[in-house]
């Protein structure tokens, strides 16, 4: 069987032609927990996930969801292609983002960073909306700072949605708030409207 | 009752229409319109009772359409990431009664069709 880096085509089948990008801080496991725990009898499109997280737990919160739910989920690999339907998770001490190779394959690509803050939400959100365009959401969760919001700035300027969770129900709302003070969320939303709102996206985006 | 919901986002439009559909409102008869020069379009053919506006679209946006028909519309209301006062005050002297800014949630869309309504 070919080894993913081996792949030099795509199939058109499994090629995403959608894709839900997710940033999350403080508070973001929970949240992310219950946000698949509603999406878990559900068909989902390709999700990437950056979750401030030290390097060292981020295979266990991986290896947790994957226990907990029905879901195709994986720490992202360099190289890696991408596919219809799978949840890549950034891994840590790295930043992710997903680029087009020569060939036209989606793949993700790890970048080394000598931030203490990994894996970049901005550098993640802002190549997923520079290939899906106007096919992407992105989601902001509760956090600490402002990671994301040139990520969802380059999603807004793509033509993606934006959704952020709302401060009643985010743990610390920094991150939200911040694409909210900058004008760029289109809703916010209390955590268990969200995975309701990525359903009605989803379809909307067939 | 009719309302015309005009943005250039089809999945705005989608989350507007059922929060509509979901409110007191469900019986009204809904329109939607993709941009500016279709927003004129359809406010021709449906004389709508409540228009709900985007104000960025490409080509002609919302100032450009309330400039045209906004003295002859029975009720519209601003929906907007825009939330300059300068831009605010001027879709209110063209005719707009309402201005709701981006993001809002169901209550707040529902609230403001009642004081169009």
């Amino acid at each position: 069987m070919a080894s993913s880096s081996s792949i030099t085509r795509q199939s058109t089948d499994l090629r995403p032609k959608k894709a839900i990008v997710i940033g999350s801080s403080t508070g973001g496991p929970k949240a992310l927990t219950t946000i698949f725990d509603e999406l878990n009898d559900t068909s989902v499109p390709t999700i990437f996930i950056a979750q401030h997280m030290l390097a060292n737990f981020l295979p266990d919160f991986v290896k947790l969801l994957k226990s907990k739910f029905d879901i195709n989920i994986q720490l992202g690999s360099d190289g890696l292609v991408v596919e219809e339907g799978v949840i890549y998770v950034a891994p840590g001490n790295v930043n992710m983002e997903i680029v087009k190779d020569d060939n036209d394959v989606l793949r993700v690509h790890l970048l080394t960073s000598d931030d203490s803050l990994t894996p970049s939400i901005n550098i993640l959100m802002k190549s997923v909306a520079k290939i899906f365009g106007e096919k992407t959401l992105g989601i902001i969760l509760t956090g600490m700072g402002e990671d994301g919001l040139e990520g969802m700035r380059t999603l807004k300027q793509f033509g993606g949605h934006t959704i952020v969770q709302d401060q009643i129900t985010a743990e610390i709302s920094s991150m939200p708030h911040a694409i909210i003070a900058s004008h760029l969320a289109d809703q916010s939303l209390p955590l268990n409207e969200i995975p309701d709102a990525i359903k009605l996206w989803s379809m909307a985006n067939e | 009752m009719k309302i015309l919901i005009v943005d250039d986002s089809a999945f705005m439009r989608t989350i507007l229409k059922n929060i509509i559909l979901k409110s007191k409102y469900s019986d009204a008869e809904l329109d939607e319109a993709v941009d500016g020069n279709d927003a004129l379009k359809k406010f021709d053919q449906m004389q709508p009772d409540v228009m709900l506006l985007d104000i960025i679209m490409p080509g002609k946006d919302g100032i450009e359409v309330l400039k045209e028909i906004g003295s002859s519309a029975k009720a519209i209301a601003i929906i907007s990431s825009v939330d300059q006062k300068e831009i605010i005050e001027e879709a209110k002297s063209l005719g707009a009664r309402g201005y709701l800014v981006k993001p809002y949630d169901a209550t707040e869309v529902i609230a403001m069709i009642d004081t169009l309504a």
